[in-house]
């Protein structure tokens, strides 16, 4: 219970800052950090794989509305949910998932949570920025603007993560 | 069957997986169709005022330089207007046509912020944050939005002295519009919107209501910029003239821009005037 009040509640205000705030960040035309993502990172493992992939879609498809780019978001979150599970496979050096892990600062020491964090966002934005321009000429565009906003995100999402988690599980 | 069912089972996930994908895909590619339409209307109708609410929100953040891009857009209508240049009609295609005259800038035109302000004082001045780094130099004319505001004094390299309209040294060549008489405006009384013009002989028929315009004989100022309008007249026992008072168009206490003629010809005609005798 506690935990999914905890959830619901990222949920609640991540989805408003990113409508509400870094929707608005569009610095050099291309930077719009998708800060949310953070959500769908710290989603339990342990929720059946169906409901993550609904709760994705859910979460992509508002931004989506307030973005006006109906299921570009969506379709990208559901993407990056489905391949969780696959990126902490292959970080955890191809030993199969345990039960109980959790990819939380604390848990997991700061270098394995930027991997997981990068990669996951890389693979949202590059499907986000693929479904965007949806043109093979622009592949250059579509890689130098993917790499910048993943790196910017995953910065201000790193920030925000260990704002709150960084006193607690030490 | 069992065997089906653990199938089932075990790739559920990647099923919803692929619909969801597919369901997506969908959206994005119904665009801009109907579904489109469909979609966005209604959400339209739940996040329309939310964003009306962060556009009003944000908008108050962009009035800086709104307001700069409209000064700017006021400068150059201003440049634009036919008493910013001199006519030459010289050939009688350009008499006759009335097209064609041969027009030439006769001033220059910028803005200023009003950085200091007096209204109550004996002398009043205004500071203007443009200096000789600007180009400013003695005697160009301060007109604010509404109408005249003063003559440059005293310029140091960035901000310069104007002698507000509201100082008994400041003396502005006007004339009252309908009769077209030539006076003097001054600035007698302590009263901040309210100046007098002198020099109107008695026989003159002024009305309450009459504009005062700049005259455009005294070389600061273009001609028919608006000074005020006549509010009160009446004959004055000691002299032959009239007394006309009149309300300032300038708002003094709220002078905020400001914009500064230059005569471009101010130097030529200077020379020529140094030849007066007994001026």
């Amino acid at each position: 219970m506690n935990k999914l009040i905890k959830n619901s509640s990222r949920f609640i205000i991540l989805i408003l800052m990113q409508v509400f705030v870094f929707n608005y960040i569009q610095w050099f035309g291309f930077l719009n950090p998708f800060v949310y993502l953070l959500f769908l990172i710290l989603l339990p493992l342990e929720i059946p794989k169906p409901v993550q992939y609904i709760i994705a879609f859910a979460t992509g498809f508002i931004v989506d509305a307030f973005l006006r780019t109906y299921g570009i978001q969506a379709f990208a979150c559901v993407l990056l949910v489905f391949l969780r599970p696959y990126v902490i496979f292959v970080l955890n050096g191809f030993r199969p998932l345990e039960s109980g892990i959790k990819p939380v600062p604390g848990v997991k020491e700061f270098s394995w949570i930027l991997v997981y964090t990068l990669l996951l966002v890389f693979v949202h934005q590059i499907t986000v920025t693929v479904l965007e321009v949806f043109q093979w000429v622009q592949w250059w565009r579509i890689l130098w603007s993917s790499v910048l906003n993943t790196l910017f995100t995953t910065f201000i999402v790193l920030c925000v993560e260990y704002m709150f988690y960084a006193g607690k599980n030490k | 069957m069992t065997s089906f069912r653990d199938l089932l089972k075990r790739y559920f996930h990647l099923f919803v997986f692929l619909l969801l994908q597919l369901f997506a895909l969908m959206l994005f590619y119904n665009n801009s169709t109907y579904q489109h339409f469909v979609i966005s209307t209604a959400a339209q109708g739940i996040i329309g005022p939310l964003q009306k609410l962060a556009h009003n929100f944000y908008k108050h953040f962009q009035y800086s330089t709104e307001n700069a891009s409209l000064l700017q857009q006021n400068l150059n209508l201003l440049k634009e207007q036919e008493k910013m240049f001199f006519f030459s009609e010289d050939t009688v295609y350009s008499i006759f046509s009335g097209e064609n005259k041969n027009k030439r800038r006769m001033y220059d035109i910028q803005t200023a912020h009003v950085v200091f302000n007096s209204i109550n004082k004996a002398h009043n001045y205004i500071i203007i944050d443009k200096g000789s780094k600007d180009g400013v130099t003695p005697d160009m004319a301060v007109i604010s939005p509404n109408g005249v505001a003063g003559v440059v004094s005293d310029v140091s390299k960035n901000f310069s002295t104007v002698i507000s309209l509201l100082n008994p040294l400041s003396r502005v060549s006007a004339k009252i519009l309908p009769i077209n008489q030539i006076g003097t405006v001054v600035w007698l009384d302590s009263d901040p919107s309210v100046a007098q013009v002198i020099a109107i002989p008695q026989h003159l028929l002024v009305t309450v209501g009459d504009s005062v315009v700049t005259s455009g004989y005294s070389d600061v100022f273009p001609k028919d910029i608006l000074i005020g309008t006549v509010i009160e007249k009446f004959d004055n026992p000691n002299n032959t003239f009239l007394t006309i008072k009149i309300r300032l168009a300038t708002d003094f206490r709220n002078l905020h821009n400001v914009y500064l003629i230059s005569n471009l010809y101010k130097p030529e005609l200077d020379s020529l005037k140094s030849k007066f005798v007994n001026e």
